[in-house]
C-alpha cells in the first residue's frame, strides 16, 4: 500500500436538518423535500478526531459525502455548504459523489461506493455512530466488510500507536478498550470530542480547498427501497378536565393514577 | 492590508443587494449572516414593491421566487362582527409582488454570492471594530477581528452595530411597532375563488378596526401561491399604555382578526404552517439616525427606512434603495481611497433627494397615522353608518346628516375636528 502515514477519510452525511423537519399530524406526511439539509451531527465528531489526529501525526484528512438527494441544486449547495463546515473545522479536502441515481441507493450500494473511494487510497476511516436523520448505523460496518477491515464501534477515544490504534469503546455496562492494526474503520460516539467552532476567516477559506465532484454511478441495484414515510399517529385520549383549580388538580392526578402513569 | 473591502453585517434585501453591487463592481465583499441561512430570521409582512429592486434586476420577477403579483388592493374597516371592504381591482403600472422571505431573500443572497461576495451564515457579529475613532471591520464570536475598508450595517431593526459605532441612539419600545405573522395554507383555487384572482395575481388587503381594540395598528393579509400571510401589527408605544401583558395582546389581537366573520371565510378550511413575530421600526427615522461615520454607512431596517403610509406599508423597497445608494457611494469612496464620512456622504446626498424627501411627507402621514380616532371611531362611524343607510324595517329613518352628527358626538368629535382629520388625511396620502 503505497500511502502516506495517516491518510484518513472522513464520511459525512448530507442529513436531514430535523429540527426543520415539518410534518402534517392528520395526514402523518412528512415534508422530506422542503426541509434543508446539513452535515450530521456526531459527523463533527469525527471530523474533529480527524484534525486532532492530524495535529498530533500530520497527514491528510479527506471529507467524503455520498449525497443520497438527487442532484437537484438546492441540493448540492447544501451539499457543498455541509462540506465546507467540515474543512473550515481543518479538514483538507473534500469528495462529493452526486448524482440522480443517488435517491434509490441504499445502505448497501452507498457502502460499495464508498469502499471503492476509500481502498488504496486511506488507512483509517472515521464516521459517526449514526446519522441525524435515520440513524441506522449501518454504514460504516458495512463499509468495513466491504473493505474486508476491522470495524470498532462506539468510540469515546482513539490513540495512535504507530502502525495501530487504541479506542476506547463505550458498552452498555463497561468500558473496553482495544487495539487494532491499521487499516480500520471506527465509529466515534459524540462523547468523543467537543467539535470545534471554526473561525469566520477558516470559513471563508475553507471555500477555496478542493473539492473533488464526481458523478454517481450505483455499482449495483439496491436491496432496500423505501415505499412511503410516515409518522406514527399518536391516538390522544382527548380528556378535559374542569372545576376550579384545586378540584381539577385533584381530578388529574387521579386520572394520571389510573393511567398508570405516577 | 485590510481582509475585504468591504464587510456587510446581515443578508436581508439591502444587505444582500449591497453586496451584489459591490461584488460585480469587481471589490471584495464579505457578508456575515447572523442566521443559519439568508433568510431563516427575516420577516415582514408580505409585499414587496418592485420599483428599487428592478433597478437592480430589470424583470426580476420572472426569474425570482415571488408568489403573486398584486392586482388587488383591499381596505378594510372592521367593527364587531360587520365590516366594511373597500377593493381596487386591475393591474397597476408599478409592480409589486407577495413574497415568502425565506425563499426571495436566500435568492437574492445567492445573487450576490454569484457576483462574488463571501456569503458566511450561522456567524454572530458583535461589534464593529473600531480604531482611532474609525470603523476598521467587525469583531465576530470568539472576538474574532476581520478588517475591512467599509463596514455596511445591514443588520435589521434592532441595528447593534449601528448603535456600536454610535449613529444611532439607544432605542426604545417606542420607536417600534410590533409585528405577529401567521403563514396559512390553502389551495390555489381556494385563494384565486375566494379573493376573486386570476392565476399569478395576488391580494394585499388591510384592515383598521376594533380588533386591535383601540391600540394604534391593524391586521394585514396577503396571497401568496398556495398560502396566505396575515396577521397584525401593533406600535409598542400605544400598546404598553393600554396594556401590561404585549404578548397575549397581541396574540389577543391576531385571534380577534382571524375569527371576525369577514376574514374568517377567506381561511376557511386552512392549516396554520408557521407563525412569527418581529419588530418593525416604524417610526425610528423621525429620531435623528446618522447613515454614515468614518468607514461605515447604514441602511435598510438598521437605518429605519420603514415607513406606514396606512394604504402601503413599506420597508423592503427603502431597504434596496439604500442599498443602491450606499453601494454606489462606496464604489466612489474606494476608488478615490477616501472612506472617511465625509466622502462616504454621497450616500445620504444621493437619499435626499427621492426616499428622505419622501420620509419628511410621510411624517405627516404617520402623525395621522398615531391618532387613535382612527382606529376606533373611524370603524365604528362608518360601519353603523352604513348599516344605517342599508336599514330597512319600515319605520321612518333618521336623516344622514342627523345620523352622522350623532354617531360623532357619541364619540366625542366635533364636526371641526371631523374636517380637519379628513383634511390632514388628504394633505398626508
Amino acid at each position: 500500500m503505497m500511502v502516506t502515514l495517516m491518510d484518513i477519510a472522513v464520511l459525512i452525511k448530507q442529513s436531514l436538518d430535523v429540527q426543520e423537519l415539518r410534518v402534517d399530524q392528520d395526514t402523518g406526511k412528512i415534508y422530506i423535500e422542503e426541509a434543508p439539509t446539513k452535515a450530521g451531527d456526531i459527523d463533527l465528531n469525527a471530523a474533529e478526531e480527524a484534525v486532532r489526529i492530524k495535529e498530533k501525526v500530520g497527514g491528510k484528512a479527506t471529507a467524503i459525502m455520498l449525497s443520497t438527494w438527487g442532484a437537484s441544486g438546492k441540493r448540492l449547495k447544501e451539499a457543498k455548504e455541509a462540506l465546507k463546515r467540515v474543512l473550515a473545522m481543518g479538514l483538507d479536502d473534500a469528495v462529493l459523489i452526486m448524482g440522480e441515481e443517488g435517491q434509490k441507493a441504499d445502505t448497501y450500494v452507498v457502502a460499495k461506493t464508498l469502499a471503492e473511494v476509500i481502498r488504496d487510497n486511506y488507512q483509517l476511516v472515521l464516521a459517526a455512530e449514526g446519522s441525524d436523520d435515520n440513524f441506522s448505523g449501518l454504514l460504516p460496518a458495512r463499509i468495513a466488510a466491504e473493505l474486508d477491515w476491522p470495524f470498532i464501534a462506539y468510540a469515546t477515544a482513539l490513540e495512535l500507536e504507530g502502525e495501530y490504534v487504541k479506542v476506547t469503546r463505550s458498552l452498555e455496562d463497561y468500558e473496553e478498550i482495544v487495539r487494532v492494526k491499521l487499516p480500520a474503520v471506527i465509529a466515534v460516539t459524540q462523547e468523543i470530542n467537543k467539535p470545534r467552532v471554526p473561525k469566520l476567516m477558516d470559513i471563508v477559506k475553507a471555500g477555496k480547498k478542493p473539492l473533488d465532484q464526481r458523478d454517481f454511478t450505483p455499482p449495483s441495484e439496491p436491496k432496500i427501497a423505501i415505499r412511503e414515510l410516515k409518522v406514527p399517529k399518536v391516538e390522544r385520549k382527548n380528556v378535559i378536565i374542569e372545576g376550579d383549580v384545586e378540584e381539577a388538580a385533584e381530578k388529574l392526578l387521579q386520572a394520571l393514577k389510573e393511567e398508570g402513569v405516577l | 492590508m485590510v481582509d475585504f473591502d468591504i464587510i456587510v453585517v446581515g443578508a436581508g434585501p439591502a444587505g444582500s443587494v449591497a453586496s451584489y453591487l459591490l461584488a460585480k463592481k469587481g471589490h471584495t465583499v464579505l457578508t456575515i449572516e447572523r442566521g443559519k441561512r439568508p433568510g431563516s430570521k427575516n420577516m415582514f409582512g408580505g409585499r414587496l414593491y418592485a420599483w428599487s429592486l428592478e433597478k437592480v434586476f430589470p424583470n426580476f420577477w420572472e426569474e425570482a421566487p415571488i408568489e403573486r403579483e398584486v392586482t388587488r388592493e383591499v381596505l378594510g374597516l372592521l367593527y364587531g362582527d360587520d365590516g366594511i371592504e373597500i377593493s381596487l381591482n386591475g393591474k397597476p403600472k408599478a409592480k409589486s409582488f407577495t413574497i415568502l422571505r425565506a425563499k426571495f431573500d436566500q435568492w437574492l443572497a445567492e445573487k450576490a454570492e454569484d457576483a462574488g461576495a463571501e456569503i458566511v451564515s450561522g456567524v454572530k457579529v458583535e461589534s464593529p471594530l473600531i480604531e482611532d475613532g474609525k470603523v476598521k471591520g467587525v469583531i465576530v464570536e470568539g472576538e474574532e477581528k476581520i478588517e475591512s475598508s467599509i463596514v455596511v450595517a445591514a443588520d435589521g431593526a434592532l441595528s447593534f452595530i449601528a448603535e456600536k459605532a454610535g449613529l444611532r441612539a439607544k432605542l426604545s419600545g417606542e420607536d417600534f411597532a410590533v409585528g405577529a405573522k401567521e403563514v396559512i395554507e390553502l389551495s390555489k383555487d381556494a385563494i384565486e375563488d375566494r379573493f376573486r384572482l386570476e392565476e399569478n395575481e395576488g391580494a394585499a388587503q388591510l384592515y383598521i378596526g376594533d380588533i386591535t381594540e383601540g391600540v394604534v395598528g391593524g391586521g394585514f393579509l396577503y396571497t401568496n401561491k398556495d398560502t396566505i400571510s396575515l396577521g397584525v401589527v401593533m406600535r409598542i408605544g400605544s400598546l404598553s399604555e393600554k396594556v401590561s401583558n404585549i404578548e397575549t395582546t397581541m396574540w389577543n389581537a391576531t385571534e380577534r382578526f382571524k375569527s371576525h366573520p369577514l376574514i374568517g371565510r377567506y381561511l376557511k378550511g386552512g392549516k396554520l404552517l408557521e407563525y412569527s413575530a418581529h419588530i418593525i421600526p416604524e417610526t425610528q427615522f423621525l429620531r435623528g439616525v446618522k447613515l454614515c461615520t468614518d468607514g461605515m454607512v447604514v441602511v435598510g431596517d438598521a437605518a429605519g427606512f420603514c415607513v406606514n403610509y396606512g394604504l402601503t406599508v413599506r420597508g423592503m423597497d427603502f431597504a434596496i434603495e439604500s442599498a443602491i445608494a450606499a453601494a454606489e457611494a462606496i464604489d466612489i469612496a474606494l476608488e478615490k481611497g477616501d472612506t472617511s464620512a465625509s466622502s462616504l456622504r454621497r450616500y445620504e446626498e444621493a437619499l435626499s433627494t427621492g426616499m428622505l424627501r419622501e420620509f419628511e411627507k410621510a411624517k405627516k402621514a404617520v402623525d395621522l397615522m398615531e391618532d387613535q380616532r382612527i382606529y376606533t371611531s373611524l370603524p365604528k362611524i362608518a360601519v353603523n353608518t352604513a348599516r344605517h343607510l342599508f336599514h330597512v324595517d319600515g319605520k321612518p329613518k333618521e336623516g344622514l346628516y342627523q345620523f352622522l352628527r350623532r354617531s360623532m358626538s357619541e364619540e366625542g368629535i366635533s364636526l371641526l375636528s371631523a374636517l380637519l382629520l379628513s383634511w390632514k388625511a388628504l394633505k398626508s396620502l
